[in-house]
């Protein structure tokens, strides 16, 4: 893709990510606020300084690096953040364990099955091995993070009573999953026609900037 | 020059050493983790030499997509040991990792000085300054964030690692930030990133102090 346009789409991420983070610095990071939001705030962090790692790369660099890049951490721990946070603090509160959630449990290892998907078809891409190695990692790390994301998402209201407010973010949290991989899948296969570069790029924009104020709104009646 | 970063260590982290066995409980734990930190500079200076000896790239690929990542994580290492073995207090634990990332500054800052003077001659204030508050900072801060994570050690297993993980992420791509800032044409850029998330921590801090004195007088009240 061209450098510019590159340059732009990156910029504007970095932006969307950045209005995020602020968003969530001064709405979550209180004192007596939940870990959980702190968490995702911090995803929004990694976000934030991955495209800003992008864009610095391009300026200074002219390009991103052909082999392994760094800027993968950005992503990997955006979505640590989020497995943290859905696994550590609140899926033990919805599931023992016990049968009855079963389904549920199955289902959603719809997401970690997609994402092993999109691994299998980077490793396929023609791009040099470094990168595809990169991406295919970054997928697992989004399927871990998924599979709770989509798990919190279809478990029924009479469960867990207070996830039914947060659906808005576990959708907009696979939503940037999904942003992710087609960015990556699209990278590795070069493709050259620069619209179809603009869909992964508009998806990331929009979910980056509704992501916190989605949790702030699902979570309103939550106490700590 | 060879050993410069020997000379450099004996020179500045032994007084630290011979301090330690005087000094009181809490500053023998600060005087102790600055000599870790520096310890760490020095085991990671000849990790980057070989790992530059295997990979065989430019030493701009090297410092921007390489040593962030050791370098992080040797300077986590001390923490992780400290939160397993002796204490996951977090102020205590928040207080080394600081100690950890000054040691680590301190030693490269005083290194990088010695390689400069003996190549160009001479510095200057203005390359003191951005060293100390771009440099100094960044490794302090950096460890510190990974500390955070770390102080989940006992309480929240679960948060720990995948947290303590994130965070490192967080930090090594920060890093990586840091360091191609500074080597190109925009290094007050690069300079100014560590001081401006320090105030941004300071203020936070303020605030937050602010709050509980606050709310400490109204109680008496």
């Amino acid at each position: 893709m061209n450098y510019q346009v590159e340059l732009i789409c990156n910029g504007l991420l970095c932006l969307g990510a950045l209005t995020g983070f602020v968003y969530s610095l001064i709405k979550f990071f209180k004192p007596k606020k939940a870990m959980y939001k702190k968490m995702v705030g911090c995803a929004l962090g990694c976000l934030f300084i991955e495209r800003l790692y992008e864009i610095v790369q391009y300026v200074v660099a002219g390009d991103l690096p052909q082999l392994f890049q760094i800027g993968t951490f950005g992503n990997i721990g955006c979505y640590m953040f989020l497995f943290s946070a859905n696994y550590g603090a609140i899926d033990s509160l919805i599931d023992d364990g016990s049968a009855k959630l079963k389904k549920y449990r199955l289902i959603a290892l719809a997401a970690p099955l997609a994402a092993i998907t999109a691994a299998t078809v980077i490793l396929f891409s023609p791009s040099d091995p470094g990168r595809k190695i990169t991406c295919a990692i970054e997928m697992l790390f989004a399927g871990a993070s998924s599979y709770y994301s989509l798990k919190h998402l279809i478990i029924p209201k009479k469960y867990s009573d207070f996830l039914s407010g947060m659906r808005a973010f576990h959708i907009i949290s696979l939503v940037l999953a999904v942003g992710v991989a087609v960015e990556d899948i699209i990278w590795c296969y070069q493709v050259s026609v620069q619209a179809v570069w603009f869909i992964p790029y508009t998806i990331l924009f929009a979910a980056m900037i509704a992501l916190a104020p989605a949790l702030e709104r699902g979570t309103k009646q939550w106490r700590t | 020059m060879e050993n410069i970063s020997y000379i450099v260590f004996m020179c500045f982290a032994l007084p630290f050493l011979l301090g330690i066995p005087i000094a009181r409980k809490q500053t023998r734990l600060v005087l102790l983790y600055i000599f870790i930190g520096m310890c760490c500079c020095l085991f990671i200076s000849e990790v980057n030499g070989l790992i530059n000896s295997l990979i065989g790239q430019d030493m701009f690929y090297l410092t921007t997509n390489i040593t962030p990542m050791t370098e992080e994580l040797i300077k986590a290492l001390p923490v992780l040991v400290f939160a397993i073995f002796i204490s996951s207090e977090r102020q205590t634990l928040l207080t080394i990792a600081f100690m950890t990332g000054l040691g680590f500054a301190l030693l490269e800052n005083g290194t990088i000085l010695v390689e400069t003077v003996v190549v160009q001659g001479s510095v200057d204030i203005l390359w003191a300054l951005i060293r100390t508050l771009g440099a100094g900072l960044l490794h302090s801060l950096c460890t510190t964030a990974v500390g955070v994570g770390i102080s989940f050690i006992r309480d929240q297993k679960k948060m720990f690692l995948c947290g303590s993980f994130a965070l490192l992420s967080m930090a090594i791509v920060y890093h990586s930030v840091y360091n191609t800032l500074i080597q190109s044409d925009y290094k007050y850029l690069g300079a100014a990133m560590p001081m401006i998330t320090y105030m941004v921590v300071i203020v936070i801090l303020v605030i937050v102090y602010k709050k509980r004195i606050h709310k400490k007088t109204k109680e008496t009240a």
